[in-house]
């Protein structure tokens, strides 16, 4: 027993206190606000829930059966994937492109100045920014989109309205607003892959495409697989501009889980049965994380 | 290295200062204003958020104080769709108001759980009121709350006369035949387009109400035996039928338009609409917010000989909550609100139909609020819808349905036989 | 050599031309709400033209004038800085743990924090009501604090940016005997200030832009914060255009400024997050 060892442990002591000190208030947060009332909802899905009742039946898996036989749950389920099918990879690809083209202007200040165009549409509440588009998308020669075709004499479009562009124009509008964390992140990416490589495969011939394809690409895997993994997380419980902009409507064509969850919840007093689809959403996007995750980490070690 | 220790102390003991100092603030600004001495009672009164029911409920709110000076209300309105969080979050605990202003659909599914404080004096009460609004309110045969309006969207209409007489059609319409032959002529397409719809029913609140209004006046009804729905009677098919002809085939109203763009009143004060199947109480944003004042609101003629029948469901009315600790005094504001010379003030002020026979039979009232002429001569056909339970997903479903039918996606029976299974699984489920 | 040049030469014209097109594009939606706080509401439904006809300025004077605006404003402030201060050190502590120190079951908690990102927020209402209640902090301004003083996000981003750190800055600061907290205090939080200002910026921005939450716990008008002057106008069924475009207008304000003046460490703050 030297007195270096008495030292390690107490070093060792030392950290475990400050683990358990630090820690224990955070997660009794994350206890009280998050763990608590998520437990709470699954443990709803087991029940016919509402909330004003004085007592809510035992059920089990009914919720969950019954789901699938909900054809408005199946259509909500369907929508939620075309979204982030269609909306995620071409958040990545028009964030990607744009963070190359903004990160080879030559003057800082141009850098800047792009950087912070993009930046904007962050700045304002979704709630605010769904509004502000529903009365760009109107269906009458009121909304922006109208007049420009209107000036161009086209035809006016139920851009909200129709069926088939209504899951379009909120795909769009959830562009606008989002894409500029993406950008910033591909931008700091990129900014990180040393100068040499491209001038050295320029010596080599390479043209655009190819060092494209051979050094940005791998080189920015790690970043492309964050910001896919955080898009997908966000973009699945996306939620105020379908409430606001169509209300899931028309014909059900933007109705998305979060927006049915919304509905059975609050509308139609469902809240076990929300709960179940909830617990649905959250294990698919668990299963894509964890996905996410194992790719990640092959990656990590090759 | 004491030193050292003593400084990154002094940081976090500095930094927890500030939050100390912050949190108690915020703390104390909380509490301020919570206390009422020398006797007073004060009760908490919420409502949803809208500028004329606010007007009127916070000039309800000070004629009743005036006349209480022992007791004082804290009225707070909220956004419709918060409100409806809030209320069920609230009601719960004893965090919720001692008086809300509820939408009488609502009072079944408070009733039923025992949270509502039942109108002592309540049966004496229900004949002074007009069947449609109050129906909402009873439960079991207890009265849960009074009804201030009557929530009327059915047989009546905004209609544009200059239009018709532009077209040399005579105004208005007395017959359902007059109307729609008269709704295709005015009918203007732009392309594939309406430019003016003719007859503008599809609004999220008016294709239900006109489907049941159009089984009633045939002698149908839409409730089978076992207080089921039946949508599959002929009388619910001609029904669905008729609507669904109006729009695919007369294409004088537009399917696609339920969504939540634009009010049909709005389509129609901006001179997009001939004639309007809505409530009265968009009158005052054409006059209010358009500026205009070339329309009238006239009755909608019966869809066969049959008087024009049609189905209703209660209107925004007071309830009182099971844990006030304030009953006597909240059941005197009731009262109060229930006495048809404060329930007329507020009927002019939000330009709401009333929902007491008194008041609808005041001359004063009409004299008041002239347009209000046609509604009023329509009161007597309506009848309480019934128990729907849930309205918002009755609704939804339906406005789900219909353009589904309209469009020929599926065809009316079997739409009609979907509607029907969805609705009474629900019921099912409510019970 | 000179014909390649002169060819990327067009291609980098053509692509900062796109740009500047491309950054327009991305104003309009803001052009367009500032336009429309300045036309009447009646304009703003009717009207085909892009430009107010008749300039008003009675959506800002009715925000103004029918809401509590500087008591939102106040509240809005005094939350917001309270949950960005305390959320930015949480994370910060928790991902300098979660990062550089081993100890048992840190994995699954570290799991479980992030899950706590992917359930939509629906479902918690109710239960997160419940508890407020229970706490007793209904109606108070603390419970639009006290739950969102942690941050999953945060966590996230802390710890990628102190992982990058090396070990050898903690061993030498405790080989000078310093405590752990002093070791976290002074010598890894200045290393990624950066980081944090990226997060104080998302942070804030979450907690000035939430109000459906204040709507819910909170009963009394004055009590409830600026996002609020969005929603406050709107009838069940009538929405004044003009009133919510100026309250957007005025809501985006601050968060403006607050994005201005961090721009910069915001932006090297991303860059830093341990992104290769």
């Amino acid at each position: 027993m030297g007195p270096w060892r008495g030292d390690r442990l107490s070093q060792h002591t030392k950290e475990l206190r400050f683990v358990i000190y630090s820690l224990t208030p955070i997660l009794l947060l994350f206890l009280v606000f998050l763990i608590i009332p998520i437990f709470w909802g699954i443990q709803l899905s087991f029940f016919q829930y509402d909330p004003l009742a004085s007592s809510s039946p035992l059920i089990w898996f009914d919720n969950y059966v019954r789901m699938w036989k909900d054809p408005i749950f199946v259509k909500s389920f369907l929508n939620t994937f075309k979204y982030v099918f269609i909306a995620v990879p071409a958040n990545i690809v028009i964030t990607l492109a744009f963070a190359g083209m903004i990160s080879r202007v030559r003057s800082a200040r141009w850098r800047n100045f792009f950087r912070t165009c993009f930046f904007l549409p962050a700045i304002a509440p979704l709630s605010a920014s769904a509004l502000i588009w529903s009365t760009m998308l109107r269906s009458g020669g009121d909304g922006l989109f109208n007049m420009l075709l209107d000036k161009m004499g086209q035809a006016k479009v139920g851009w909200l309205t129709d069926g088939n562009t209504a899951m379009i124009s909120i795909i769009l509008m959830t562009l606008w607003a989002d894409i500029a964390y993406n950008i910033i992140i591909f931008m700091a990416g990129l900014d990180a892959i040393p100068k040499l490589f491209y001038e050295a495969a320029e010596i080599d011939g390479a043209n655009a495409f190819q060092r494209f394809r051979h050094i940005t690409l791998p080189l920015l895997q790690r970043t492309t697989l964050f910001v896919f993994t955080m898009t997908v997380i966000s973009y699945f419980q996306m939620f105020p501009q379908f409430q606001i902009m169509t209300r899931g409507g028309p014909k059900n064509e933007t109705l998305v889980m979060a927006l049915n969850i919304y509905n059975n919840a609050f509308s139609y007093s469902r809240m076990g049965y929300a709960s179940a689809m909830a617990t649905v959403l959250l294990i698919i996007i668990l299963v894509i994380s964890l996905i996410q995750i194992r790719v990640g980490r092959t990656q990590w070690e090759y | 290295m004491a030193g050292r220790k003593f400084k990154s102390l002094k940081t976090a003991l500095l930094l927890s200062l500030a939050l100390v100092f912050v949190f108690s603030i915020v703390a104390c600004s909380s509490k301020s204003g919570q206390s009422s001495g020398d006797g007073q009672v004060t009760l908490v009164m919420w409502s949803h958020k809208d500028p004329g029911i606010d007007e009127a409920d916070s000039q309800l709110v000070a004629d009743f104080q005036a006349a209480h000076p022992d007791i004082k209300i804290k009225f707070e309105s909220y956004p419709y769709d918060e409100y409806v969080q809030k209320l069920k979050a609230s009601f719960k605990t004893s965090g919720g108001p001692d008086i809300a202003e509820f939408f009488g659909t609502w009072v079944a599914q408070y009733a039923k759980n025992d949270l509502l404080e039942a109108v002592p004096n309540g049966k004496d009460l229900i004949d002074k009121y007009f069947e449609a609004p109050i129906g909402g309110y009873v439960y079991n045969g207890n009265v849960y709350g009074l009804p201030l309006e009557y929530n009327i969207e059915n047989n009546g209409m905004l209609a544009h006369p200059q239009m018709f007489k532009d077209k040399g059609l005579s105004y208005p319409p007395k017959t359902w035949d007059e109307l729609v032959s008269a709704a295709q002529k005015l009918t203007v397409m732009d392309g594939n387009n309406l430019k003016v719809r003719g007859f503008d029913f599809t609004s999220y609140d008016n294709v239900t109400y006109l489907f049941l209004a159009l089984i009633l006046q045939q002698g149908g009804n839409y409730w089978g035996g076992d207080g089921h729905f039946n949508f599959q009677s002929p009388e619910a098919e001609k029904a669905m039928n008729e609507l669904v002809k109006l729009t695919k085939e007369y294409k004088v109203a537009d399917y696609n338009q339920m969504g939540a763009e634009l009010d049909g009143s709005d389509y129609f004060y901006k001179g997009e609409s001939a004639m309007t199947y809505r409530g009265p109480w968009t009158i005052p944003t054409g006059k209010n917010v358009y500026n205009v004042d070339d329309f009238e609101y006239v009755a909608v003629p019966s869809f066969t000989s049959n008087p024009p029948s049609f189905a209703a469901e209660s209107g925004w009315g007071i309830v009182v909550n099971k844990q006030t600790k304030h009953k006597e005094a909240a059941m005197e504001f009731l009262k109060f609100a229930s006495q048809p010379d404060n329930v007329m003030k507020w009927n002019i002020t939000t330009f709401t139909v009333p929902s007491l026979k008194a008041v609808a039979e005041n001359p004063k009232y009409l004299k008041q609020l002239p347009m209000m002429k046609a509604p009023l001569s329509q009161l007597q056909y309506g009848k309480w819808i019934g128990p729907i339970g849930d309205r918002d997903f009755m609704w939804d479903t339906i406005n789900n349905e219909f353009p589904k039918m309209a469009s020929g996606e599926v065809s009316v029976k079997d739409g009609l036989k979907n509607l029907e299974e969805t609705l009474n699984k629900m019921l099912d489920e409510q019970k | 050599m000179n014909i390649r040049t002169r060819s990327s030469q067009i291609w980098y014209f053509l692509m900062f031309g796109f740009l500047l097109l491309s950054s327009f594009i991305m104003l309009v939606p803001y052009l367009w709400m500032v336009l429309s706080s300045l036309k009447g509401n009646l304009e703003i439904i009717r009207s085909t033209d892009l430009l107010p006809h008749k300039v008003t300025f009675e959506g800002y004077k009715t925000v103004f004038q029918d809401a509590p605006f500087m008591h939102w404003l106040w509240n809005s402030i005094v939350t917001s800085t309270a949950i960005t201060i305390v959320t930015v050190f949480t994370s910060a502590l928790a991902g300098y743990i979660f990062a550089k120190f081993r100890f048992r079951g840190k994995q699954v908690l570290f799991i479980v924090i992030l899950a706590t990102m992917m359930i939509p927020t629906q479902i918690l209402m109710i239960p997160s009501y419940l508890i407020i209640f229970k706490l007793g902090l209904i109606n108070n301004l603390l419970a639009l604090i006290i739950p969102s003083l942690i941050s999953a996000f945060g966590i996230f981003l802390a710890r990628q940016a102190i992982d990058e750190l090396p070990y050898d800055l903690m061993e030498s600061a405790r080989m000078d005997g310093a405590g752990e907290f002093y070791t976290f205090l002074r010598i890894i939080l200045p290393l990624v200030r950066p980081m944090l200002s990226a997060l104080a910026i998302f942070t804030f921005m979450a907690a000035w832009n939430n109000y459906v939450w204040p709507l819910i716990v909170l009963n009394d008008t004055e009590k409830m914060t600026l996002p609020l002057a969005l929603v406050f106008f709107n009838g069940a069924h009538v929405r004044n255009f003009n009133i919510i475009m100026s309250a957007s207008v005025l809501v985006m304000i601050p968060v403006l400024v607050v994005f201005l003046i961090f721009q910069k460490q915001f932006i090297k703050g991303l860059s830093m997050t341990g992104f290769k």
